[in-house]
């Protein structure tokens, strides 16, 4: 109890920092704060697998090229700009404190639909031979589907950086084969083209 | 003490076979021209139709379901899965004819599409939320995708805008699958319906929490109000025939999302259906008071999706079984004439902005097919009879009033009869005598977009004629009643 407390707060220190500071580093290092703190909080719920995948992953490998991009793109100065909407930071409190004490009455009036000793069992322990069985046999078709998830991303992140040559289609006659080399619309005087 | 995992192929192949065309288009598009990975995507989406088709379910029979019920093949993903087909064929086809015009005519764009309507199948034949969840990022990452393709300011902005909202409208989602889950204890439908069935559910507060937030995140994907606001911006911003695929295609997997998840899993859930009126009521205001006050063409038919989208939803309020029969049925009319009238759009504009709607003027004297079908379009669009536009709509409504929503049906009609004023203003002036120069394209042949606006408004005309060729299919309650399974 006691380390969940403590690991609890913790957890909610780093979010703090990471909404809160005006450098990019200091968010990006309080993230990583969250992410232990929240890998520690596996850990004592006893599933160890967990615990070790989300320190391996997030914390050690997303946040690392979080820190690459913020230091490649120049981003870690501070943010000196005003927010243009006002009030904003006022309402944005007194919402999380309505949405904090909301979800306390919630946690203190939870009733698990699942008893807990079932829940403990199916566990066994949070080692990776219970995760590698509940993901190939139960949620096989999300772990395949999510793979379709990744590929996407992938082409799609290739296709956006190099963006293909358009191959010419043969239905455009000789004057549309001239493709602009930009848009005609920027080009061109408003109310569009005098046939 | 192994359990094997209950993998069955049927119910699936709909599924492989669009995503065989999508690994195809990526892998191929080395070797082959884009035209003929094309064509055989076009094949493939066939085939996965006469595939749905076998999947029917008849009176009696139990639905094909596979991974233990993570994949329900019932007749309500059919009829969807085959609304997304017709959708997707259209945006291929017009594709063939302006995609080198708007610079998209290479593989990855065709990769990328039938990766979205991997992703949109994958929702409509979802049986968990998880399954659900995954079919909706893989649409979402295509789209967004689609949306930047083309390398100018235009699509950079809109993409980028879409990638944003559209993200934190998955994180609002994905924190009320959360919820929703803490409070039921299960990720399928059937068993969130079991747990929600009593009276007084345990975990309510958790419960209301997770339905409106899962409202919320998807009200961004279908563009309710007020979380409708990245909706025009993209869809003018977009290429046109992205535009076409992102306000049919995927609107109609995110529908079918929402009946899943609101008409089959959450239909005992309190609440959310409160909340669901005020934001449809918001959508019917804005999107039909926006649209009246649009000059371009494109971004009007933007407004109107929004507008649409408060008609769609309100068949969501209906009973399951009467509210599904008409979303369904809804859903195809929409895809066709929105597809149709976008084709236009793609067909004749000059740029990638769409055209202005002065500039429709006379249109009818340059070219009377397109005009008299534009015409067809908008009439259906506004809801006027001949036309299953107005079917779509009495359904819808009459579903929701059924159900005792007497103040929203009235508000309803009444932005209905304001949505003619700016349907039937670009379909008058395409009549007007000609006096100003021809603005639209002149060059190119466009076989495939006359095949498509010609099949688009024949079934708009012949479904208004003989509703009961698509609604006697969806017409029997107990598809829409069994949405969560048994």
């Amino acid at each position: 109890m006691i380390a969940f407390l403590l690991l609890g707060a913790l957890a909610l220190v780093g979010a703090v920092v990471t909404v809160a500071a005006r450098n990019a580093v200091h968010a990006a290092l309080g993230l990583v704060g969250t992410l232990l703190s929240v890998a520690g909080l596996f850990a004592s719920l006893s599933a160890s697998f967990l615990a070790a995948v989300q320190v391996i992953v997030y914390a050690g490998a997303i946040l690392v090229l979080f820190l690459f991009v913020i230091m490649l793109l120049n981003a870690h100065q501070p943010v000196t700009g005003r927010d243009p909407v006002p009030f904003v930071r006022e309402l944005a409190g007194i919402g999380g404190v309505i949405l904090a004490g909301a979800l306390a009455v919630i946690a203190f009036s939870y009733r698990d639909p699942q008893p807990l000793a079932q829940g403990t069992a199916a566990l066994r322990g949070g080692t990776a031979g219970a995760v590698g069985e509940t993901l190939l046999t139960r949620f096989l078709l999300p772990f395949e589907a999510v793979s379709v998830l990744l590929l996407v991303a992938i082409v799609g992140a290739v296709a956006l950086v190099r963006r293909p040559a358009p191959q010419p289609d043969g239905v455009t006659d000789a004057e549309g084969v001239a493709l602009p080399g930009e848009l005609p619309e920027r080009t061109a005087p408003e109310g569009g083209v005098r046939a | 003490m192994l359990t094997p995992p209950d993998v069955a192929l049927a119910p699936l192949l709909p599924i492989l076979l669009v995503l065989a065309g999508a690994v195809s288009s990526t892998v191929l598009g080395f070797h082959l021209p884009r035209r003929t990975l094309t064509a055989i995507n076009l094949v493939l989406l066939l085939l996965s139709a006469a595939a749905m088709a076998l999947l029917w379910s008849g009176p009696g029979e139990l639905p094909a379901t596979a991974f233990g019920g993570s994949l329900r093949a019932d007749n309500a993903a059919v009829l969807l899965g085959l609304t997304i087909v017709a959708g997707s064929m259209m945006a291929l086809l017009v594709s063939l004819d302006t995609a080198y015009r708007a610079r998209l005519s290479f593989p990855e764009f065709d990769a990328m599409l039938m990766y979205a309507v991997t992703g949109t199948l994958l929702i409509a034949f979802s049986g968990d939320l998880i399954v659900m969840l995954i079919g909706l990022e893989v649409m979402s990452l295509a789209s967004y995708v689609l949306a930047t393709l083309q390398d100018s300011r235009r699509a950079e902005e809109s993409g980028l805008k879409y990638f944003l909202l559209g993200s934190v409208g998955s994180a609002v989602l994905i924190y009320g699958l959360a919820l929703v889950y803490g409070a039921t204890g299960s990720l399928s439908y059937g068993g969130i319906a079991a747990a929600t069935a009593g009276l007084t559910p345990g975990n309510l507060g958790l419960l209301v929490g997770g339905a409106l937030l899962l409202l919320a995140g998807f009200g961004f994907k279908v563009a309710l109000a007020p979380f409708h606001q990245w909706t025009p911006d993209v869809y003018s911003g977009a290429p046109t025939t992205v535009s076409l695929f992102l306000s049919t295609v995927v609107k109609v997997a995110a529908f079918a999302g929402m009946l899943r998840v609101f008409g089959g899993a959450l239909q005992n859930a309190p609440f959310w259906a409160s909340a669901l009126q005020l934001l449809i009521a918001a959508t019917l205001i804005v999107g039909n008071a926006a649209s009246l006050f649009q000059t371009n063409f494109k971004r009007m038919l933007a407004y109107s999706a929004v507008a649409h989208t408060g008609f769609l939803a309100m068949a969501l309020l209906g009973t399951p079984g009467l509210g599904g029969a008409a979303l369904g049925y809804y859903l195809l009319v929409y895809t066709l004439m929105t597809g149709a009238a976008l084709a236009i759009v793609a067909a004749l504009q000059r740029t990638e902005a769409g055209m202005n709607i002065s500039d429709l003027r006379g249109l009818y004297h340059r070219h009377p097919g397109y005009a008299v079908a534009l015409a067809a379009c908008l009439a259906s669009l506004a809801g006027l009879p001949p036309f299953a536009g107005f079917f779509g709509k009495y359904l819808a409504f009459q579903a929701a009033f059924q159900n005792g929503y007497v103040w929203l049906s009235i508000l309803a009609v009444l932005a209905s009869v304001a949505a003619l004023v700016y349907y039937l203003r670009p379909a008058m002036l395409l009549f007007m005598p000609d006096r100003t120069p021809a603005r639209e394209y002149p060059h190119g042949q466009r076989p495939a977009t006359n095949l498509t606006v010609a099949l688009g408004v024949a079934a708009i005309t012949v479904l208004g004629l003989l509703p009961n060729l698509w609604y006697g299919w969806l017409a029997d309650p107990a598809i829409w009643e069994l949405l969560a399974g048994r």
